[in-house]
């Protein structure tokens, strides 16, 4: 076994072209990719394309106006009346709406038209703008005279479109989130003024749009992303550089010489899977210490969070190097071409649906469903879920799924390896 | 020593081997000639336990190999056609490899490297890598390999094929050592007929699966005629000169060709000087004379329609 080891190793070592493209390729890519698309993990919408119509039939100063004019006609006292009108002053919902959804990061997903109503609703049914915003008339009065003093039912701002597309859903998402948080933060002023606490703007100023941060749980940046995608990717064409490997020895008569020296088939298997194990660990780390180094992909992390990478990253090794051993079963068991072919497509194949071309979230529902059926993905994932969260509890079941996928490839690879006589 | 009874193989309905039986005796070198598709591979294959044959069974020392597969591998050492070795390990990683997996010790496999090395005449190239060899040497390090663990016969496939003359009488020395110094027993596959005629007291021709033809190199010459061929190159000649050489004892035939004539005649006559005694008889200038024993390429295509290289 030893034996069969060191030769693997050095065969692969002195593969310089071999080991060129896969450490140099997935450095340069995950350069480009994470400079190119900066904003694909932290913000998921900027990949959306949506045109939409903002109809306002509201008049802001106007509001402003008969919102001063009704305190003053409801007999407050004068420093009250002037709290509640700066209060309303500081934070006019229509400018706020428009500061949030013309903000770069909205823009930046929705191209705005201004429109009267009649035009906006032309252009929706000859498709050229896919939904319509519309502030009613009053909707100023109304909103300060429901958040600020309580009274009436408030406005609603109507979102009017025949698309059901995860654009339209998503713009829905904001406005919905816009008007969540404008009522609460009004809410907490509210109580604030009744309670001649001081003033304070940022609590009256919404924080909106933006990433959304969940409390304990870490942003995955691009580069982090891209770091583990595409360098699991190139960890798992390892496997096939191994399988290429064997159909080398099997073809020039290495083998069969192997097979004369009384040594078990099975014995060079396991060679081949330990040996593509070291390959992808070195290969992997490599690629992970240069990013991390360059690009300061973790800055400040703990220990721990080093101790469960490290695991994490074990686990797909074994994966590659369970793999290689398969690919290289295939190589004996089928003509060099078309298992070659195979194994292309396969990883190919779960390389798309496992995230490591490009982030699963823009792919289809049922790839999305997919995701983590696959080796990679189900690695992607319980890596990503370490990154943000850094629990056990997840990073334990991940890796429970993941050992399962190593025994049953490397069971396959064994039951798949032919035997004796039939080489 | 070794044995094969009635060894035949079929892949998917087609007989590549057709109820070959041959011998090899303890020291022996032994010659296994057939153009390509013979089935002198596969038979070896067969013979290495590395393919289960279809029919029959190989014996070594009377024990069969089928069922004991461990036996000859302890014993055989094969020389593979192609280059079975790693291009990116150097010549001593290689044997390093081969001998580990024969499972041979750290201080024995050192000594047996530098031993066969030395045998193969590459000892200074040890620590170069296989890619940057020549095709000669590469055929040199894959014996060495063969060799590691002492292997009390040899079997050769094709070990000269593409070569230059200076490895190629390299090999062929390897090969007289081993058989003669060493008393390793040899089976030599090649398509050079002067190869295996200089290293191998007998031989087997094989062809469509089948041995078509057995014995030492004489006997063999036996199979194709009783007659010699003699190509007389002539100044000037007339028929009076003609009639009286067709009257000689011996002469069987007399042709005339572009040079002179060409007789047929009892083989190992002794007709010569009377040849010369006619040529001065008639005043015949007798330029050159040129006496044609069949060989064993003459043989093999007697016997199976082509020559070794078709």
């Amino acid at each position: 076994m030893r034996a069969f080891l060191k030769k693997d190793v050095l065969v692969y070592w002195r593969d310089r072209k071999q080991n060129i493209f896969s450490l140099v390729i997935p450095l340069i890519l995950i350069v480009v990719l994470g400079l190119l698309l900066p904003n694909w993990i932290e913000n998921p919408t900027s990949t959306l394309q949506l045109k939409a119509a903002m109809v306002v039939h509201d008049n802001e100063a106007a509001g402003l106006e008969q919102f001063q004019s009704s305190l003053k006609s409801r007999g407050l006292p004068d420093e009250e009346a002037a709290v509640l009108f700066e209060l309303a002053a500081l934070s006019p919902p229509v400018s706020l709406l428009n500061d949030m959804l013309k903000s770069d990061q909205i823009v930046s997903m929705v191209e705005w038209v201004e429109l009267d109503e009649e035009a906006a609703l032309r252009r929706l049914q000859s498709g050229e703008i896919q939904a319509i915003v519309t502030l009613p008339e009053d909707f100023t009065l109304h909103i300060l005279n429901k958040t600020l003093l309580d009274e009436g039912n408030g406005a609603a701002i109507s979102l009017t479109s025949d698309d059901p597309s995860i654009e339209v859903g998503v713009l829905q998402g904001i406005i919905e989130g816009f008007t969540q948080q404008f009522n609460a933060s009004s809410a907490i002023a509210h109580a604030g003024t009744h309670s001649a606490v001081t003033l304070n703007q940022e609590a009256v100023l919404p924080s909106i749009g933006g990433v959304e941060t969940i409390e304990g749980v870490r942003v995955l940046t691009s580069f982090q992303y891209f770091t583990l995608a595409v360098g699991a990717m190139f960890a798992m064409y390892v496997a096939a550089n191994s399988a290429n490997k064997a159909i080398t020895e099997k073809r020039e008569h290495v083998f069969q010489r192997i097979l004369l020296s009384g040594s078990h088939p099975l014995t060079y298997l396991a060679g081949k899977i330990v040996a593509t194990l070291m390959m992808s660990l070195l290969q992997l780390t490599l690629v992970i210490l240069i990013c991390h180094f360059v690009l300061d992909l973790f800055p400040g992390y703990s220990l721990e969070f080093w101790l469960g990478f490290s695991l994490l990253m074990m686990m797909m090794c074994l994966i590659v190097a369970a793999l290689g051993g398969l690919f290289t079963a295939a190589m004996f068991r089928m003509n060099a071409n078309t298992a070659n072919a195979i194994i292309q497509a396969l990883l190919l194949i779960i390389g798309v649906i496992g995230g490591n071309f490009a982030p699963i979230y823009i792919l289809p529902d049922a790839v999305q469903q997919l995701w983590e059926w696959t080796p990679n993905g189900l690695w992607l994932s319980t890596m990503i879920q370490w990154i943000q969260q850094e629990s056990w509890e997840a990073a334990i079941n991940g890796m429970l799924g993941l050992s399962a996928f190593i025994i049953a490839i490397i069971a396959l690879s064994v039951w798949t390896f032919p035997k004796r006589g039939r080489i | 020593m070794l044995e094969t009874v009635e060894l035949s193989k079929s892949f998917k309905g087609k007989t590549v081997v057709d109820g070959v039986s041959l011998y090899l005796d303890q020291g022996e070198s032994v010659g296994l000639l057939g153009p390509n598709g013979a089935g002198k591979s596969t038979t070896i294959s067969m013979i290495s336990s590395l393919l289960a044959p279809t029919h029959g069974d190989v014996l070594l020392r009377g024990k069969s190999v089928i069922k004991h597969p461990q036996d000859i591998r302890r014993v055989l050492g094969v020389v593979p056609q192609e280059i079975a070795l790693y291009e990116e390990l150097s010549a001593y990683e290689n044997l390093q490899f081969f001998g580990r997996i024969y499972k041979l010790k750290k201080t024995a496999l050192e000594s047996k490297i530098q031993e066969v090395l030395e045998i193969v005449g590459l000892r200074e190239r040890q620590k170069e890598l296989i890619k940057t060899f020549s095709g000669g040497m590469k055929r040199r390090i894959n014996i060495a390999a063969a060799l590691l663990h002492n292997p009390q016969i040899v079997i050769m496939d094709e070990p000269t094929v593409g070569i230059d003359p200076q490895s190629r009488n390299h090999i062929l020395d390897t090969v007289r050592y081993l058989n003669l110094e060493k008393g390793t027993t040899v089976l030599y596959t090649s398509h050079y007929m002067e190869e295996v005629e200089q290293l191998c007291k007998r031989m087997y021709i094989m062809d469509h699966g089948k041995v078509i033809a057995s014995g030492t190199k004489e006997e063999l010459g036996r199979i194709l005629s009783s007659e010699d061929t003699i190509l007389l190159q002539l100044d000037a000649y007339d028929d009076a000169f003609i009639e009286e050489i067709r009257s000689l004892d011996p002469v069987r035939q007399v042709e005339r060709t572009d040079q002179g004539l060409k007789l047929i005649i009892a083989k190992q006559s002794r007709v010569l000087s009377s040849i010369v005694q006619s040529a001065e008889r008639h005043s015949v200038q007798l330029i050159n004379m040129h006496v044609h024993t069949p060989s064993l390429e003459d043989v093999f295509l007697h016997l199976t329609g082509r020559t070794l290289r078709d």
